[in-house]
């Protein structure tokens, strides 16, 4: 089983659906500890990459992948543009010149592109950001991919990763980002950056197979 | 040179930013702003395209700093360095500095040459002057016990804002000593003097006692140089600092209108045409034999030589001497025998193409040029790339085609070197638009003295209008409209009809080299007699200083002033004076002024007494510290020596062996002076005068001075009512010890210049062309109407006139002659 263009330009469209549809979700989380912004940035951003020609049009998943991120790059003007943009950016590079990904290439995907969030923004495990969730999705991902899973089963269980780490991120104090300046009182809100990550995983295991 | 890139999540605050740090720039650095997103919708935030394309803008020299704000600012840095590519990002540094404070600290600093590591090591300390300031930080590193000291006042009207302040910051860093400033009247600091925010955090104002401290080798030297420089107001008029200079604007872009700096004014409206910089032919093929070789390299050499010629000549003609001056210095390096050398051997080495040796010898030659300290000089590693490039095209055989323009078009280019500002033909180009900010303030001087408007700094916003676009630009303002509409087109036309029309009637007046009316360039000067004079003569078109009469520092003292003191005072100068030309005249006492410390004894007749030179050829270590002081200041500026009251050969002789031992000292001591120092003898014993041949092979200039030569040849006293008619400058035998002078010093292939009150007559100006002098120094305030008189001659009328002038009996008639001739010219 492996995921082509055309699934990768499926997960690209569900996630503008889906940010539509979590932006005042969003939105809510970030009010709390943030500016507020995010729910309307994911949506912006992910609109524009999944109307734009060059996704729509690309050769495979590799121009694919890396137009999205230009999208991503310019349109969002907060920091989930760089970070995502990042993510994709890797994720691309990742894929080299394959017109499909089998299991180990959608796992070889997220690690480029986790690792890649990771740098930009300079974040650990435990700072209450997007990390949190992509993190031990990777991890679930990689333990499902050695247990022989395909792609479904790995998407699935990075899925459910990206859940519990999401949830962690309640209790967390904020340490990267405008949520840090809130100090202990970041503690106790869910982290958007977190909630738009798991999302960004549960898209994929949506259509990804 | 330095690239300074703001990114911030609002493009107003970027731009402001820029803005600020622009005024201390000096258009040495070049901005560029990143701020804001794209989308007009949600114009807060950042976008990483948006900071590399202000990255690639500005990357072109020795490297990036990056200043950003918070949050995903530094995120957007992150990924655009990421989209850089490799062999760019190493040159690129994002920097942790406080956004404000850090880029006006490192465009100061970058101003004055400091490396990148340098620049970004003070970004980041530059919150420490303000928290000082506020009472919340610790202090600053206090000066040694042993520091050199001085006190000065500010003279500034404005007190010490950001442009004196940058000013002064780059004069301390031209001495190894590390200075220290501290306000004693409103107490602040010590600050050091290396760094533009604790400077500007003295809060000093006017007449505020500033103590001036400095550890380090040249310690004494540099505080002398920073007294003197803030005392005659850091290099600042009154008219400069209450008129605000053309500011360089923010960088940016509005809906359909750009903003740049403004760099020659005036208006044109017309379409956009991409101008493309004249390519090198890359490689010139294989190596023939290396004697076939040698003769291509030596022809090649010759043809851009003559080229260059023309280049000068042409230079000179637009805009003065000091232009054409980066076209003579590009043919010293053509001529240079060292670089032709290195290639020649390359080429006998074997295998090796003459172009391919000229490349390498060129690249040699340059390259240590490039990464000296002194930014005057690291530019000059562009004039000498554009006089290699030269060489290359001959010895590729082709021109690159020439820009050809279908009609009347706006040019719009990344930059443009000076010599492709030759290849405008102004009638066809209405204006010219640059990305870069003054990347070449030369080729900015030549389109203004061309009558070309021009904004500059544009930007890579510049890159995304078409071609044939119409643009209307206000080279004034600094902005350029994108597709104009009809009203604002019709107003830019108006504007230029207006411009043009006010260009022609104040042509004569400009502010520009002076030339005769048929265009023969005559150099006008000034005359100085204290630092403060130098910003006055700069203000009032002094293309140079023609004498320094450096008794200004002698007189009303105690003691002599010392080699460093000295040194301080003409360092300012030249600093005033910003590369012009600068000749120092040797202290000139006895007559009327006398000094405590050098003993003159009772003379009966002091005017024929022990004077000018032969008072300091006899107080040897006098004039042997001016020369010390005169040689060091020469090694650096452009300076030249005058010997005052010559009235005989062994005087030059006797002088410039003193000089020698000077030089001497000085190697072994290891300063820095210059070695080779220009010498020129004044002519105003008539001695001298009748002499002339023979003291022109022993002076490498003659400057005339009327005032003593007057009294001299007529033995009459000005002062004197009785016998005053007498001593009238148009005495028929000054005229003619002029006129010997003068022709003596084009036999001997020298220069001839005069100075003294005669030059300042406006009924004299046709006379002293007519007579052959090539400079005129006259004090700053008279630069104006000199300029003015001299452009209503041609060489042969003031020849004509000369001659006539010459042939009459009296003062008196060749008085009325001049009158008769000035008459109809009003």
């Amino acid at each position: 089983m492996s995921a082509g263009k055309a699934e990768f330009l499926a997960w690209i469209e569900g996630l503008a659906r889906v940010y539509a549809e979590n932006r005042e979700r969003l939105t809510e989380l970030d009010a709390a500890i943030g500016d507020a912004d995010h729910g309307v940035n994911m949506e912006r951003g992910f609109g524009a990459a999944a109307a734009s020609p060059e996704v729509q049009n690309a050769s495979g998943i590799q121009s694919l992948l890396q137009a999205a991120a230009r999208v991503l790059i310019s349109q969002v003007g907060g920091a989930s543009g760089p970070l995502y943009g990042t993510f994709f950016l890797r994720a691309s590079a990742a894929c080299a010149a394959r017109a499909e990904l089998d299991a180990a290439g959608v796992v070889e995907l997220f690690r480029a592109g986790t690792e890649g969030v990771r740098q930009r923004g300079k974040a650990e495990p435990g700072d209450k950001t997007m990390l949190d969730a992509l993190h031990p999705a990777l991890a679930a991902m990689e333990r499902a991919l050695a247990g022989g899973g395909e792609i479904e089963a790995v998407l699935a269980a990075g899925v459910a990763a990206a859940e519990e780490g999401m949830l962690s991120t309640i209790p967390m104090q904020a340490r990267k980002g405008r949520a840090s300046y809130l100090g202990p009182r970041s503690a106790g809100h869910q982290d958007p950056g977190a909630t738009s990550a798991w999302l960004l995983i549960r898209a994929a295991a949506d259509v990804l197979r | 040179m330095i690239g300074l890139v703001i990114v911030s999540h609002s493009a107003a605050v970027a731009e402001g930013v820029c803005e600020l740090a622009g005024q201390v720039a000096r258009r040495r650095v070049r901005l560029a702003a990143a701020g804001g997103t794209a989308d007009p919708e949600h114009p807060l935030g950042t976008d990483a395209f948006k900071v590399l394309e202000a990255i690639e803008s500005v990357i072109e020299g020795e490297g990036v700093l990056v200043l950003m704000d918070l949050g995903s600012a530094v995120l957007s840095a992150g990924t655009a360095l990421e989209l850089l590519g490799e062999e760019k990002r190493a040159r690129v540094h994002l920097c942790a500095a406080p956004l404000v404070e850090g880029a006006v600290a490192a465009a100061a600093l970058a101003a004055a040459g400091a490396g990148i590591e340098e620049v970004a090591r003070e970004a980041r300390g530059a919150l420490a002057a303000k928290a000082a300031q506020l009472g919340d930080a610790p202090g600053t590193a206090a000066p040694p016990e042993h520091a050199a000291e001085k006190l000065a006042s500010l003279a500034n009207a404005h007190g010490l804002h950001a442009r004196p302040a940058a000013r002064l910051v780059r004069l301390a860093r031209r001495f190894e000593a590390r200075c220290w400033i501290e306000n004693l009247t409103q107490p602040a600091g010590p600050a050091e003097a290396r760094g533009i925010n604790a400077v500007l955090a003295l809060g000093a104002r006017q007449g505020h006692t500033l103590r001036l401290r400095a550890a380090g080798t040249d310690a004494r030297a540099a505080v002398e140089a920073l007294a003197a420089f803030l005392e005659f107001g850091c290099g600042e008029t009154e008219q400069t600092a209450d008129s605000t200079p053309a500011a360089p604007a923010a960088i940016g872009l509005e809906t359909g209108r750009l903003t740049g700096i403004p760099a020659s004014a005036g208006f044109a409206c017309g379409p956009l045409v991409r101008f493309h910089p004249r390519v090198v032919p890359a490689g010139a093929g294989p190596a023939a034999d290396p004697e076939t070789e040698l003769r291509r390299l030596s022809a090649a050499i010759e043809d851009a030589k003559a080229e260059t010629q023309a280049l000068a000549e042409w230079a000179r003609q637009q805009a003065g001497e000091s232009e054409a001056g980066i076209f003579d210095a590009q043919l010293l390096f053509l001529e240079d025998p060292e670089l032709t050398g290195l290639a020649a051997d390359a080429v006998r080495a074997g295998g090796v193409s003459a172009g391919e040796a000229w490349q390498r010898a060129a690249a040699a030659m340059a390259g240590p040029l490039a990464s000296l300290d002194d930014s005057y000089l690291r530019a000059r590693a562009a004039d000498v790339a554009d006089a290699a490039a030269r060489v290359l095209r001959k010895l590729a055989g082709r021109e690159p085609p020439a820009l050809e323009l279908s009609g009347p078009s706006i040019l719009a280019a990344h930059s443009l070197a000076p010599s492709e500002v030759h290849s405008l033909d102004p009638a066809m180009v209405l204006g010219v638009c640059l990305e870069t900010g003054a990347a070449s303030a030369h080729s900015v001087i030549l389109a203004r003295a061309a009558g070309i408007p021009a904004v500059v700094g544009l930007g890579p916003a510049l890159t995304a209008l078409a071609e044939g676009t119409i643009v209307a630009l206000d080279g004034e303002q600094g902005v350029v409209w994108v597709s104009p509409g009809e009203e604002r087109a019709g107003l830019i036309a108006r504007r230029r009809e207006q411009w043009l029309a006010a260009r022609r009637a104040a042509g004569r007046e400009r502010a520009r080299p002076a030339a005769t009316r048929d265009g023969r360039r005559i150099r006008v000067v000034a005359n100085l007699s204290s630092v403060a004079d130098a910003a006055e003569a700069v203000a009032n078109g002094a293309e140079g200083v023609g004498v320094l009469r450096t008794e200004f520092l002698f007189l009303g003292r105690a003691e002599a002033p010392g080699e460093e003191e000295q040194l301080a005072a003409y360092r300012a100068i030249a600093e005033s004076l910003a590369g012009r030309p600068l000749v120092i005249r040797t202290l000139d006492v006895g007559g009327d002024k006398s000094l405590p410390y050098v003993h003159i004894g009772e003379e009966s007749n002091p005017f024929l007494g022990w004077r000018g030179v032969r008072l300091t050829l006899g107080s040897p270590a006098l004039f042997r510290t001016q020369l010390r002081a005169i040689l060091r200041a020469a090694a650096v500026y452009p300076a030249a020596l005058l010997l005052p009251m010559v009235s005989a050969v062994e005087e030059v002789r006797a002088a410039r062996a003193a000089l020698a031992e000077a030089q001497a000292e000085l190697e072994r001591a290891g300063l820095p002076f210059a070695k080779k120092l220009r010498t020129g003898v004044m002519i105003e014993v008539p001695s001298a005068a009748a002499l002339a041949d023979r003291l022109a092979r022993e002076a490498d200039f003659f400057s005339i001075g009327t005032n003593d030569l007057i009294q001299y040849t007529m033995a009459a006293d000005r002062t004197n009512p009785r016998v005053a008619s007498l001593a009238d400058p148009f005495q028929p035998a000054v005229l003619r010890l002029i006129r010997q002078t003068a022709e003596a010093a084009r036999a001997a292939g020298i220069e001839a210049a005069l100075c003294g009150e005669l030059a300042a007559d406006p009924l004299a100006a046709p006379l002293l062309i007519g007579l052959g002098l090539k400079e005129l120094s006259v004090s700053a305030a008279l630069i104006p109407a000199l300029k003015r008189a001299l452009a209503g001659w041609t060489v042969a009328e003031a020849e004509a006139l000369a001659r006539e002038a010459l042939a009459l009996d009296t003062a008196a008639a060749v008085r009325r002659l001049l009158r008769d001739a000035a008459a109809p010219r009003g």
